[in-house]
C-alpha cells in the first residue's frame, strides 16, 4: 500500500553510472574515457492517493548528463503493467550536451482503487542504461476536496491505539524536483500546524522564518502535557491529498540548527520528544479550529517564554511572532471557500475494535455537499481556549472538549477502576454505558477494560470503548477529553475562528 | 471576600522565622512566600479569597495563566491549581515537589494530552486544552478536612 511508501532521495544528484565500464567512448588526449552519465534528481516517483479518474499534478525529474560525452537518448518510455494509467511529458530531445539537462513530467489517472507499478525507462548510451524511475500511486474514492487518514499500528516500532495518521508531501519552497512524501504524520484537532521531524525531510530544505528585527532564525519549543518538542521554524510547500498550497509556515522537529532546548522551554516540561520514537509518529498536522498554534499571545511584547526563541550566539530568548510568522493550520491558506473549516469523517467501529480505520477529512464547512451538516445539526460555540462545557454524573467541566489527537476518552471518574499495567485506562470489570452532556446534548458512551481489550486483541489499532482518568486521585481537573472514540461513526465538522456560517461565528463545532 | 494584600514585607518574614528572603511558597512551602512566586511568574499582585478550612491566593503570570495557591489555616499551601494559555513553570508552582515529578517514570509513547502523577506524597494531574493548558497538584494528606479538592476548581 503505497501510503507506506517513501520516496528514495539522497543528496544531490544520484549518479546512476559513473565513469569507466564499457568501451565504444572516445578517449580524451590524457586516456581518461569519454563518456556520458545519466544523473536523475531522483529514482522514484510517489503519487500517493489519487481520486480515481482524476489525473494527479505532475511531478518530475531532472535528468542531467554528469558524464564527459555527448549523451544520445534514444527514448522515454513509460513501462509495467499499469503503464496505461501514467503519462509523461519531456523537455529531453535525442541528445543532451555535458552538464546538460532535462526535465520528465509524470501525471497519474487511477481508473480502479489498487495500488499500481509502472516505471519511466530511460534508453541512452551511458553505462546501465535504461535508467528508470519507479513510479506508484493508489487510486483512492476520495473527493478531490478530502485527504485520507488512517489508524494503525503507528510507525514501525510504535504500536499505537486510536492514534489517526496520514501522509503528506512536502518540497522545497518553489521546487518540485525537491519534494518527499512522509507516513505517519498524526492527525490532531487540538493542536495548529505541521510538525516534520528532520530526519525524515531527506534533501527538502525548508526556507529559514527569520525574526524581521534581528533577521535571526526563528525557534520553536511546544509543550505537551507530558513533555515537549523544540525545532526550527521553516516554510515548506504541503500537499495534503490533491490540494497542495505553497509556503506553509511548519516547525522542524529535532533540527540541530536549532541547537538545545532553552530552560524555560525544558524547565518543568517532562520529556524532550526529540525523535520519531519518543514522538509517536513523523510528525503532527494540527487542523483543529484555530489559525496559529499560539495566536495573539505570541504576537504580543513582552514575548512570553514556551513559544517561540531566537538563539543568537547559542544563547535562547523568547520571541514575539506576528502572526503571519507563526506556524500555521495549513487548511486556513487553502484558496476560499475551503478554507474555512474542516469535517473529520471516520466510520463506525463494530464492537470492541478492528485492527485498522480508514476515514477522511474533507476541506472546508458547508462548501460543497460532503461537508455539510444536515440541517438540524447544532453548533457550539467554543472558547478561546477551544473547549466547550460537558456536564458528566452533574457535575460542569468547563475545559472539556472534543480532539481527535486524544486516544480515548478521557474524564474524572473515583467510581471507574483503573488499569494495574495501563497506567491511565480504566478497567472495569464489565462495560459500562455511561451518559455525559456537551452543553445541551446528551451523548453516550461505553468504557471497557482496557487491558482486557488490548490482550485479547493484540493485532487490534482501534478500540471504540477505550477510556481513561485524566486525573490523579486527590488532584481533579475540570476537563473531559472527548478523543478519538467518539469520532467513530461521526462526521465531526469544524468551524474555525475568524469563519462564519449565517449565525454561526467560529470558532465552533458540530457532529 | 476579595481582599488586595501587599507584598510580604521582609519584616513580617523574618518575623515569622522563615526562610531566607529567597525561598518560595508552591506547594508544601509556607504561603508568606507567595511573592517571590509572583516575581518568579512575573505574575499580577495576589488576591486572596478566605474560605473556612482555607485560603485561595490568585495572580496571572504574564503568560496569562491564572495560578491559585492554597493554603490551610496554618499557612502551609496544600494544592495549587493553573489554567491559561500554556503551563506555568512548575518548578515555582511544585516547589520541594517538583524534583518527584521531574524524575517520575513517563510512558514510553507520549500521550500528548494528559499526564498524571500519584504517590502519597503528590497527586499532579495536567491536561493539554485545544490552545493551553489545565491542571492541579496536591498534598494528598495534607487537605485538610471536610475539603473535597473538587470544590477547589469552582
Amino acid at each position: 500500500m503505497s501510503r507506506l511508501s517513501r520516496w528514495f532521495f539522497v543528496s544531490g544528484l544520484f549518479a546512476l553510472s559513473a565513469c569507466g565500464g564499457g568501451g565504444g567512448g572516445s578517449s580524451s588526449s590524457g586516456g581518461t574515457p569519454m563518456l556520458p552519465a545519466v544523473s536523475l534528481s531522483t529514482t522514484a516517483l510517489n503519487f500517493g492517493n489519487q481520486t480515481i479518474n482524476t489525473t494527479s499534478a505532475a511531478q518530475s525529474v531532472t535528468l542531467t548528463n554528469s558524464g564527459s560525452a555527448s549523451l544520445s537518448i534514444s527514448s522515454i518510455t513509460l513501462t509495467g503493467m499499469d503503464a496505461a494509467l501514467y503519462a509523461n511529458t519531456t523537455t529531453c530531445g535525442t541528445t543532451l550536451a555535458v552538464n546538460a539537462h532535462c526535465n520528465i513530467s509524470v501525471t497519474f489517472t487511477p481508473t480502479t482503487t489498487a495500488s499500481t507499478n509502472a516505471a519511466v525507462s530511460i534508453a541512452t548510451d551511458a553505462a546501465g542504461s535504461p535508467a528508470t524511475v519507479t513510479l506508484t500511486g493508489t487510486g483512492s474514492t476520495l473527493s478531490s476536496n478530502a485527504f485520507q487518514i488512517t489508524i494503525d499500528q503507528g510507525p514501525v516500532g510504535i504500536n499505537t491505539a486510536n492514534i489517526a495518521y496520514t501522509t503528506v508531501t512536502v518540497c522545497t519552497p518553489g521546487n518540485m524536483n525537491q519534494c518527499t512524501t512522509i507516513d505517519h504524520i498524526q492527525v490532531d484537532t487540538g493542536s495548529y500546524g505541521l510538525r516534520l521531524f528532520k530526519s525524515e525531510l531527506g534533501a527538502v530544505t525548508p526556507t529559514i522564518v527569520k525574526d524581521p528585527t534581528s533577521a535571526n532564525a526563528i525557534n520553536e519549543c511546544v509543550i505537551y502535557a507530558d513533555g515537549y518538542t523544540w525545532g526550527s521554524v521553516g516554510q515548506l510547500d504541503v500537499s495534503l491529498g490533491t490540494r497542495t498550497i505553497s509556503g506553509v509556515t511548519v516547525q522542524v522537529l529535532g533540527d540541530t540548527a536549532a541547537g538545545s532546548p532553552p530552560n524555560s522551554c525544558s524547565s518543568g516540561s517532562g520529556k524532550y520528544e526529540s525523535t520519531v520514537a519518543l514522538f509517536g509518529a513523523k510528525g503532527i498536522l494540527g487542523i483543529g479550529v484555530f489559525a496559529e498554534d499560539c495566536g495573539g499571545g505570541c504576537a504580543q511584547l513582552p514575548a512570553i517564554p514556551q513559544w517561540y526563541y531566537t538563539c543568537p550566539s547559542g544563547t535562547c530568548s523568547p520571541l514575539a511572532v506576528a502572526l503571519g510568522n507563526q506556524v500555521k493550520n495549513p487548511i486556513t491558506l487553502l484558496p476560499p471557500p475551503e478554507n474555512n473549516g474542516v469535517v473529520i469523517d471516520l466510520p463506525a467501529v463494530s464492537g470492541v475494535g478492528q485492527a485498522t480505520l480508514q476515514g477522511a477529512v474533507y476541506f472546508g464547512v458547508q462548501t460543497q455537499s460532503n461537508n455539510t451538516p444536515a440541517a438540524s445539526a447544532i453548533w457550539y460555540l467554543l472558547t478561546g481556549q477551544g473547549t466547550l462545557t460537558t456536564t458528566y454524573k452533574g457535575v460542569s467541566l468547563p475545559n472539556s472538549f472534543i480532539d481527535l489527537g486524544s486516544n480515548g476518552l478521557f474524564f474524572s471518574d473515583s467510581s471507574i477502576t483503573n488499569c494495574a499495567n495501563s497506567v491511565g485506562f480504566y478497567c472495569p470489570a464489565s462495560p459500562l454505558s455511561l451518559s455525559a452532556s456537551i452543553a445541551q446534548t446528551a451523548a453516550t458512551f461505553t468504557v471497557d477494560n482496557a487491558e482486557a481489550d488490548f490482550s485479547a486483541n493484540p493485532n487490534f489499532n482501534v478500540f471504540a470503548y477505550l477510556a481513561g482518568n485524566n486525573s490523579s486521585p486527590t488532584a481533579p481537573t475540570s476537563a473531559f477529553d472527548w478523543g478519538s472514540p467518539f469520532f467513530f461513526g461521526r462526521k465531526v465538522y469544524h468551524l474555525f475562528e475568524l469563519n462564519s456560517l449565517g449565525t454561526v461565528q467560529g470558532p465552533a463545532i458540530a457532529f | 471576600m476579595t481582599a488586595f494584600v501587599p507584598a510580604v514585607s521582609v519584616v513580617c518574614a523574618l518575623l515569622l522565622g522563615l526562610s531566607p528572603l529567597t525561598a518560595r511558597a508552591g506547594l508544601g512551602e509556607n504561603v508568606a512566600h507567595i511573592e517571590q512566586d509572583r516575581v518568579v511568574l512575573r505574575g499580577t499582585p495576589v488576591q486572596v479569597t478566605r474560605s473556612g478550612a482555607y485560603d485561595r491566593h490568585e495572580l496571572q503570570t504574564a503568560a496569562g495563566v491564572q495560578v491559585r495557591e492554597f493554603a490551610d489555616r496554618s499557612g502551609r499551601i496544600f494544592a495549587v491549581t493553573f489554567n491559561g494559555p500554556s503551563k506555568p513553570d512548575l518548578k515555582v508552582l511544585l516547589g520541594t515537589h517538583y524534583t518527584e515529578y521531574a524524575t517520575a517514570t513517563r510512558p514510553s509513547v507520549s500521550t500528548h494530552k494528559v499526564y498524571t502523577h500519584a504517590s502519597g506524597t503528590l497527586a499532579l494531574s495536567i491536561v493539554k486544552l485545544p490552545r493551553g493548558f489545565t491542571g492541579s497538584a496536591f498534598i494528598p494528606d495534607a487537605v485538610p478536612v471536610g475539603v473535597d479538592p473538587r470544590q477547589l476548581l469552582q
